[in-house]
């Protein structure tokens, strides 16, 4: 490894560690985690713990029954049970896990899952089949990468020593 | 002027509605001067929509309250810059406009590359017409800017709305509608080969040139759409995953999988059927991402108010559907493409999975995006789809496609050795485990972020080794660094221009993932009050208030130290528009490379009336823009033609030249 090249890695770890010591989070606060978990009704949709329209009607009082329900022994899963009975499903901030929302969460992955195997299959499907007949540019003998980069280089060598000027 | 702007705007849809007819009759025909004078119709287009658009802004700068756009979305008080965004501003203002960019690309991209193409020509006329008539149809007789207050004349108009009174906002909508409306060229070309069956490689250039164009104004516009939403919503993020964002997000990822893919077409002639599709799903995004912003269906701060417009969206966005997919099935085996491939480990194998990563983040995205809507249709309840979920999802395929980004260079067309794979492997790979090993010393331990810095510095050294590789023979022969770089970059402007946008994605997820480590606080803030976030102190030293006819301020003057040290002053305010009775938070930010201190005047305590501050702490949030700027100096390398010396290449080396130079990498993530 060259000397550069540890230089550049040394530069590149300083600089990462150096984010990493100013960035120490500051979560952890139940009422936080229950905010983040529920929407303002006003409208606006963002995060109860966002939302931050001079007036909003909703997110003042919301914030003081989140703080106010996080004090109590409840489960979380209880006090966000309490927001939806006063709030309706919408002040969730995600679908439940539950029922017809269950097919939100799913659906993605089975489109991955899908997904790959369709890749999969046409990558397979075409690597047995047999090249075309007819010779075209891309029938030519692959040069490995390093090959092109030594072609590439070669020319560029050539390009220069014939004194053409960019 | 009213009368003149409605009149110019209705001339242009009946030279969009001949040209459109005329150009199917005279096409079926086989007429010439059918077909003549239907482009001709189409051209005048432009010039018709340009002078309502000029009649529409002189009735706003002349605040003509009489015209009902005009009383709701604009006052007397109103600066001049943010009287020219009112133009876009409102429903049918923001048609017009939408029309105007629309006649506008059509006219210079049938003047220019339909010039090209002359059997394409008098169908992208016909395709373009089309398109135009539908929104003129609506710029007419659904929602017409021109339209007058019945009743009396206000005195004054209701103003703009305060999220607009913005700088940004003179600059975002307009990059974003060229971004959006762009596709419309690519999707016309695409379409006029296929009804003609034209062999692919002939118009495929042409798409992939606007396509650029119209990524390039999307990704700016989506970015400056992030920028305006910091700086304004005053919420200290730039992306909440709201619909509309989403709805702009769309067409971007699928566009990027076409400017991936198409090379594959380019180089292998594959994926034809795949590319075609991708152009038209593109398009189908844009129209629906307007649909989305128009209809009102979904809760939005960016969206219109709900309207009926959306049914004439839904009847346009069938009409697509239905001739696109007849188009296709139609000519389908005109699209059979030469796909073979020799290895698993190869650049064709990358770039399907690049495609497939992207395809699904689309997928994921308009899931969750409609999932609100399907929810209430099916279950009789309105649910929300949050960041949560979008996060949930999105963020490991990012990490996967941010790796495809850097392995996407080692692998070579048709087939890559393990053992050439593994030389050019290790040192990005140790650069990228350093990095995580680094910032695990340093106190991280959570995985995302983690993987993320590590795929960054992965991908990034992966990039500058390239560049090393190719400057390093041009440096032998006594040129300097930088004068060698650019000798190399111009040489061939697609393959740098590329890795260029690669390092100004790579910028922006650096800026992304600093999210991760985001910290706020929030409290009263009386006078000499401090409060701290971070290394900083903040202290409340007064307040100050400002009056002009439109807008009334009053802001805390908060003096920032860190270890008793003076940094700075800042200023978060809230304004009062006097003109629409509403209240606005006015943010202050101090932005600095490693982080931005983020202060938003929350409002005052309902029991003391003592002001409340809320501080954000957002990490390395200046590289998303640095990256953006990054991104946009790319493409425009990419799009400048290369300096080959074509001459001086033996014509033997050409096949073995055209392997090597095949070894490009594409514009996009």
């Amino acid at each position: 490894m060259g000397r550069s090249r540890i230089m550049l890695s040394l530069l590149l770890v300083l600089a990462a560690g150096s984010v990493a010591l100013r960035g120490d989070a500051d979560f952890g606060a139940r009422a936080r985690r229950l905010g983040q978990q529920l929407i303002c009704t006003c409208g606006c949709t963002q995060g109860a713990l966002v939302c931050n329209h001079v007036g909003c009607p909703v997110v003042t009082q919301m914030r003081a029954e989140i703080s106010a329900r996080a004090q109590s022994t409840d489960s979380d899963a209880l006090i966000l049970q309490s927001f939806v009975q006063e709030y309706g499903t919408q002040v969730l901030a995600v679908p439940t896990r539950q029922g017809f929302n269950l097919v939100a969460w799913i659906m993605p992955w089975v489109a991955l899952g899908l997904g790959l195997i369709a890749a999969l299959f046409f990558i397979q499907r075409w690597r047995l089949r047999p090249a075309a007949a007819t010779p075209s540019p891309a029938s030519v003998p692959p040069p490995p990468v390093e090959g092109i980069r030594a072609e590439i280089a070669a020319e560029l060598e050539r390009e220069l020593g014939s004194g053409r000027r960019p | 002027m009213q009368i003149f702007g409605a009149y110019a705007l209705l001339l242009a849809f009946v030279f969009a509605a001949y040209g459109a007819l005329a150009g199917i009759a005279g096409l079926s025909l086989k007429r010439s001067r059918l077909i003549a004078s239907a482009e001709r119709a189409y051209l005048m287009i432009f010039p018709a929509v340009i002078a309502a658009a000029i009649c529409l802004l002189g009735l706003i700068l002349h605040n003509d309250f009489s015209v009902a756009y005009i009383a709701e979305h604009s006052n007397r008080a109103l600066p001049l810059y943010y009287k020219i965004a009112v133009l876009w501003s409102g429903q049918e203002g923001s048609l017009l406009f939408w029309t105007l960019l629309l006649s506008g690309y059509g006219f210079i991209a049938l003047l220019s590359s339909g010039r090209k193409h002359p059997q394409l020509r008098p169908l992208v006329a016909v395709i373009l017409s089309s398109i135009t008539t539908f929104f003129l149809l609506l710029n007419n007789f659904v929602a017409s800017p021109f339209s007058t207050i019945p009743v009396g004349t206000p005195a004054d108009g209701s103003g703009l709305n305060p999220l607009l009174q913005f700088t940004q906002m003179d600059i975002h909508p307009p990059i974003l509608y060229l971004g959006y409306i762009g596709f419309t060229i690519p999707f016309a070309f695409a379409l006029a080969a296929l009804i003609k069956r034209m062999p692919g490689d002939r118009w495929i250039q042409v798409t992939r040139l606007w396509t650029m164009i119209a990524w390039a104004f999307l990704t700016v516009g989506i970015v400056l759409g992030g920028y305006w939403a910091y700086k304004v919503l005053g919420w200290g993020g730039y992306w909440a995953w709201d619909p509309v964002e989403n709805a702009a997000f769309l067409p971007w990822l699928t566009g990027t999988a076409f400017l991936h893919s198409v090379m594959m077409q380019e180089k292998r002639g594959m994926l034809k059927i795949w590319n075609v599709g991708l152009i038209f799903a593109t398009f189908f995004l844009t129209i629906f991402g307007d649909f989305l912003t128009r209809s009102g269906i979904v809760s939005s701060v960016h969206a219109f108010a709900q309207s009926a417009i959306g049914n004439y969206f839904v009847v346009f966005l069938s009409l697509l559907a239905a001739v696109c997919l007849f188009v296709f099935f139609q000519n389908r085996a005109m699209l059979r493409g030469d796909n073979q491939l020799e290895s698993t480990v190869s650049r064709e194998s990358g770039f399907l999975f690049n495609n497939f990563i992207l395809l699904v983040m689309a997928f994921a995205i308009l899931w969750g995006t409609i999932f609100p809507v399907l929810s209430e249709a099916i279950q009789g309840e309105k649910i929300t789809v949050g960041p949560e979920f979008f996060d949930r999802i999105n963020i490991p395929l990012f990490l996967f496609l941010l790796f495809l980004t850097g392995v996407g260079p080692l692998l070579a067309w048709r087939r890559t050795s393990l053992g050439s794979l593994r030389r050019n492997f290790l040192i990005p790979a140790v650069a990228g485990v350093l990095t995580a090993a680094g910032l695990i010393a340093g106190g991280m331990r959570d995985p995302y972020p983690l993987v993320s810095f590590g795929l960054c510095a992965f991908v990034l050294v992966i990039i500058a080794m390239e560049f090393a590789r190719g400057a390093r023979v041009i440096a032998r022969r006594g040129r300097s660094l930088p004068a060698a770089l650019v000798h190399l970059t111009m040489r061939n402007t697609r393959r740098y221009g590329g890795y260029i946008i690669h390092v100004g994605i790579i910028l922006m997820a650096i800026g992304i993932t600093g999210a991760a480590f985001n910290k706020d606080v929030e409290a009263p803030m009386p006078y000499l009050a401090s409060m701290h976030i971070g290394p900083y102190q903040l202290i409340s030293q007064s307040y100050t208030q400002d009056d002009n006819p439109n807008v009334s301020s009053e802001a805390e003057i908060i003096e920032v130290r860190e270890n008793g040290r003076y940094l700075a002053t800042m200023y978060p305010a809230r304004r009062f528009y006097k003109a629409s009775n509403q209240a606005q938070s006015i943010v202050a930010i101090r932005s600095r490379p490693l982080e931005d201190l983020y202060l938003v005047y929350a409002g005052d305590d309902p029991n003391t009336q003592t002001p409340i501050l809320h501080a954000y702490l957002n990490p390395l949030i200046m590289w998303i823009w640095i990256g953006t700027l990054v991104m946009v100096f790319g493409t425009l390398v990419a799009l400048l033609p290369s300096r080959k010396a074509e001459a001086a290449r033996p014509a033997a080396e050409t096949a073995r030249q055209t392997a090597a130079e095949s070894q490009e990498v594409p514009v996009g993530a």
